[in-house]
């Protein structure tokens, strides 16, 4: 794992929680100490199934979410101990892209009022040529300046994102957490706006938290990958490492489960027992119940994050199979 | 392969755009054998919901206008039958698994009520009859506590239990057909894993046929026996699965594939 | 395209909305001629005799105190204009920011302040309420006003409060909120434009049923005051019609009747424009 001093971003032992409310009176741990490095310029994919808290996360960085202890270091400097205003400037350098550009763009302004919007917050450049630098956006990630004054609703998804995408660009960050960006997306969408994804990387040195939960989207796309299971980070590798040799058992349940597009290749197979709830805690390791390789330990204790010799250097897991 | 269960012929659905009739589905036809799974693989826009919906005649005349020579299914021909004898069909001979979940179900009545509901409408069965066999498909589709998803809300499930529970209620009469609608799009990997094997089990035991609609070819790789490629209401290419990936005739299949394997389109 | 001239263009292929439009325009017209002293001002003088026919001195006639049926009716244009608007707007204006806060910060203290409000407000019923403002403010003639809009806007209220719940999770507001947009400003300016269509609505039931209010609380005295209104007209004519002369009635209920339903045609047309995701084109199939 990248040293603190070179990353981007680091996250030491986050942990956030939901009240418990009506009729769910338990607290919720979405985020259970995660810790996580994004080298600059690079791509960290989050990847998880439904309860992982890999959204939660997302959101906790973005400090859009209330974070319960642990530290979100940007270059360095702790964002929950800015002041607002230093926070304020903070956020040029660290934006977003959600899910569902039809959603998270305001259905009355067209793309052009969106786009100069963070412009106009952080009073970048002047007044007059904020829209050359929307229009300049727009450019980057391929889309024709004559639709911006296009509203939402008149574009299509692929477009919708690629604006979404604009706007989180236009302020100059250096790092853009993606929430599962390509989820709404058809197949061939995808295809093109990863490869924008690569060429904004490539070309201006974004760094990406490219939160997921497609397998085959990652392995194009990212650089290192982070396994969350139940609000823990149950393996952090790089891609290559993971998908040719994943440690964790969830890793290669989650590996094998999906269907390759390919007759030849054997047929997914099933992961017994129901997804996780994070309503009922589990004592022990998050994934021993479901897990086919359960030591007896599993159950009692829960393995700290390690780096065994026999796997690569910057290739940690969680798990007791593997105690250096 | 088997003798065909599902017979179509020139099936067109035409919806006004801009005041003109335009054909989402443009006269297509197509067979489906007995026990058969066939994939129905496109991009979104193709046609292929729609396909689905006049095949089970739930396409309202204010959305379109639905037209066919023949959609036989066991000797009836679907497309001549007023709504009264479809509603007999529907849920009986032939059913349908959405793509939602969430919205599937009716959140205001417990599970075991709406998959009893099937059961006691098709199949007259008394209520504690009707309980008993809900149990019973529960513990098919894989539950390991039918009791208590019986007794659950639909909200109180996690997406995948519930479109277990859409699989049992459309396969409780053992239809011959089972039209999926990208049934599991909106599941985890894992949970898509389950759902499929599950569904394509339980249909193997019934001798149920499958449509499966999906735009996800490794789904198609690995679940299904035939595939056919749907572009803009047309069928480009009916082949069987392992011909289509080894050897696709149409370019646009072949761009499918390009695509699904990541390489640039 | 301009988001603006996009409304216009909508507005523009709605022929019921048009025809609403063009009623509407005319009746305000009427009532600007009047408020600017240029027509209707000789309501309150008996020019006639008692219940004289229809007349070219007198188009409609003359009631029961030899006062011009005609001139009261396009007075009372100005009358119902007056009290729709200031109420439809007053109250509007009101329900939206109290909705709109106890949307946002719902769960909390002034969500729960402003329910409580709410639920005080409608518990009362509205008759006593407006006899209660009217006493309490001494015949003023904006009491109705008053009375109306205090409970009027919880109406408005209730569902942009619903609207804002809804909204503040879309990822619209997150994205705002990521760009670190203070609160109030993400409120202003993403979440209550998108409560429009709400707005538009409630604020023309609220012109309707301002007006069909001022009748009822004419009827029992407690409406107008210092001015003619068709209100005031309607309960003239009650005696009227037993003895058998009808100008009055017909007058005023023709006069309302058209101008109600022209808004009523000319709201939902807007309601539609407003809307982003209406296709015109779709719906008229």
């Amino acid at each position: 794992m990248a040293g603190m001093a070179t990353s981007l971003l680091s996250v030491r032992d986050l942990v956030v929680r939901y009240p418990g409310r009506g009729r769910r009176p338990g607290e919720i741990v979405a985020v259970r100490g995660v810790n996580i490095d994004i080298a600059p310029a690079t791509i960290l994919a989050v990847v998880g199934e439904s309860g992982s808290g890999k959204t939660s996360l997302a959101r906790a960085i973005l400090q859009l979410q209330p974070i319960a202890s642990g530290r979100v270091l940007l270059s360095g400097e702790d964002l929950a101990a800015l002041s607002p205003q230093q926070l304020r400037a903070a956020r040029r350098d660290i934006q977003a892209v959600f899910q569902d550009p039809m959603a998270s763009l305001s259905p009355r302004r067209s793309v052009l009022q969106s786009l100069i919007e963070p412009l106009d917050h952080f009073r970048i450049g002047a007044a007059g040529e904020r829209e050359d630098r929307a229009v300049a956006a727009l450019e980057t990630v391929g889309l024709d300046p004559a639709l911006r004054y296009r509203l939402p609703h008149e574009l299509s998804g692929g477009q919708r994102q690629r604006v979404a995408l604009a706007r989180a660009l236009v302020s100059g960050p250096r790092l853009i957490i993606a929430d599962e960006p390509l989820s709404s997306l058809d197949v061939p969408s995808q295809v093109r706006i990863v490869d924008l994804l690569l060429e904004l990387r490539d070309r201006l040195g974004v760094a990406f938290l490219f939160v997921s939960h497609d397998l085959s989207v990652v392995r194009r796309l990212a650089d290192a990958v982070a396994v969350m299971y139940l609000g823990t980070v149950v393996e952090t590798a790089p891609a290559q490492a993971l998908f040719a040799a994943a440690a964790h058992p969830y890793t290669r349940a989650l590996l094998a489960a999906s269907p390759a597009p390919d007759p030849r290749l054997p047929r997914p197979l099933v992961l017994p027992g129901e997804p996780p709830s994070a309503l009922t805690p589990t004592a022990g390791c998050v994934f021993h119940k479901r897990c086919s390789e359960r030591l007896a330990r599993c159950a009692a204790e829960e393995p700290a994050q390690s780096n065994p010799g026999s796997l690569e250097p910057h290739h940690s897991v969680r798990c007791f199979l593997w105690k250096a | 392969m088997n003798a065909p269960v599902l017979v179509v012929r020139d099936l067109t659905v035409s919806v006004l755009q801009d005041r003109q009739p335009r054909a989402v589905v443009d006269g297509i036809s197509f067979d489906l054998a007995e026990g058969e799974i066939l994939a129905l693989v496109g991009e979104s826009g193709c046609g292929k919901t729609k396909t689905a919906e006049a095949l089970l005649g739930l396409v309202p005349a204010s959305a379109g206008s639905v037209s066919a020579q023949s959609i036989v299914l066991g000797g009836t021909n679907l497309a001549a039958l007023p709504e009264s004898a479809m509603r007999r069909v529907r849920g009986r001979d032939i059913s349908m698994v959405f793509q939602e979940p969430l919205t599937a179900l009716d959140p205001v009545f417990r599970t075991g009520h709406q998959l009893s509901a099937v059961f006691r409408r098709h199949r007259r069965l008394g209520r504690s009859e009707a309980r008993r066999a809900s149990l019973e498909m529960l513990e098919r589709v894989g539950f390991a506590d039918a009791g208590h998803v019986l007794r659950s809300y639909p909200h109180e499930l996690s997406g995948g239990m519930r479109q277990r529970v859409v699989i049992a209620m459309a396969m409780a009469c053992r239809p011959r057909v089972l039209v999926a609608d990208e049934p599991t799009t909106a599941l985890d990997v894992t949970t898509q894993a389950q759902v499929l094997t599950r569904l394509t089990e339980l249909a193997g035991e019934a001798g149920t046929a499958i449509l499966l609609i999906t735009h996800d070819l490794g789904i198609v790789a690995h679940y299904c026996d035939r595939a056919l490629i749907m572009r803009d209401g047309r069928i480009v290419e009916q082949a069987a699965v392992d011909q289509l990936f080894r050897q696709p005739r149409h370019p646009y299949t072949a761009r499918l594939l390009a695509a699904a394997r990541g390489e640039a389109p | 395209m301009e988001p603006e001239g996009r409304i216009w263009r909508r507005l523009r292929e709605d022929r019921a909305g048009l025809a609403g439009l063009a009623v509407v325009s005319l009746f305000l017209m009427l009532a600007l001629a009047v408020w600017l002293g240029l027509i209707g001002q000789d309501w309150s003088i008996a020019a006639g005799g008692r219940w004289e026919p229809p007349s070219p001195q007198h188009w409609f006639g003359t009631n029961i105190l030899g006062q011009d049926i005609f001139q009261r009716a396009v007075y009372s244009v100005r009358t119902a204009f007056e009290v729709g608007l200031v109420v439809a707007v007053l109250s509007t204006l009101l329900g939206a920011l109290l909705g709109a806060l106890a949307g946002w910060y719902s769960h909390g203290w002034p969500d729960g302040a402003i329910l409580w409000l709410m639920g005080v407000l409608d518990s009362i019923p509205f008759y006593l309420f407006v006899a209660a403002v009217a006493y309490a403010l001494q015949g003023q003639p904006w009491a109705m006003h008053v009375a109306m809009i205090a409970t009027f806007w919880t109406g408005t209220s209730r569902l942009v409060r619903a609207e804002v719940m809804k909204l503040k999770t879309r990822e619209f507001v997150m994205a705002a909120r990521t760009i670190g947009l203070p609160d109030l400003l993400i409120l202003g300016r993403h979440v209550l434009p998108n409560t429009v269509h709400i707005l538009l609505v409630q604020a023309s039931i609220a012109f309707v049923a301002a007006i069909k209010t001022e009748v009822i609380l004419s009827f029992l005295g407690l409406g107008v005051q210092d001015g003619v209104s068709w209100g005031l007209m309607l309960a003239e004519s009650t005696q009227e019609v037993l003895a058998g002369h009808f100008n009055n009635f017909l007058a005023a209920s023709l006069m309302l009747f058209v101008l109600l339903m022209s808004f009523n045609l000319l709201a939902d047309a807007l309601q539609d424009a407003f809307d982003p995701t209406f296709d015109p084109k779709q719906a008229a199939q």
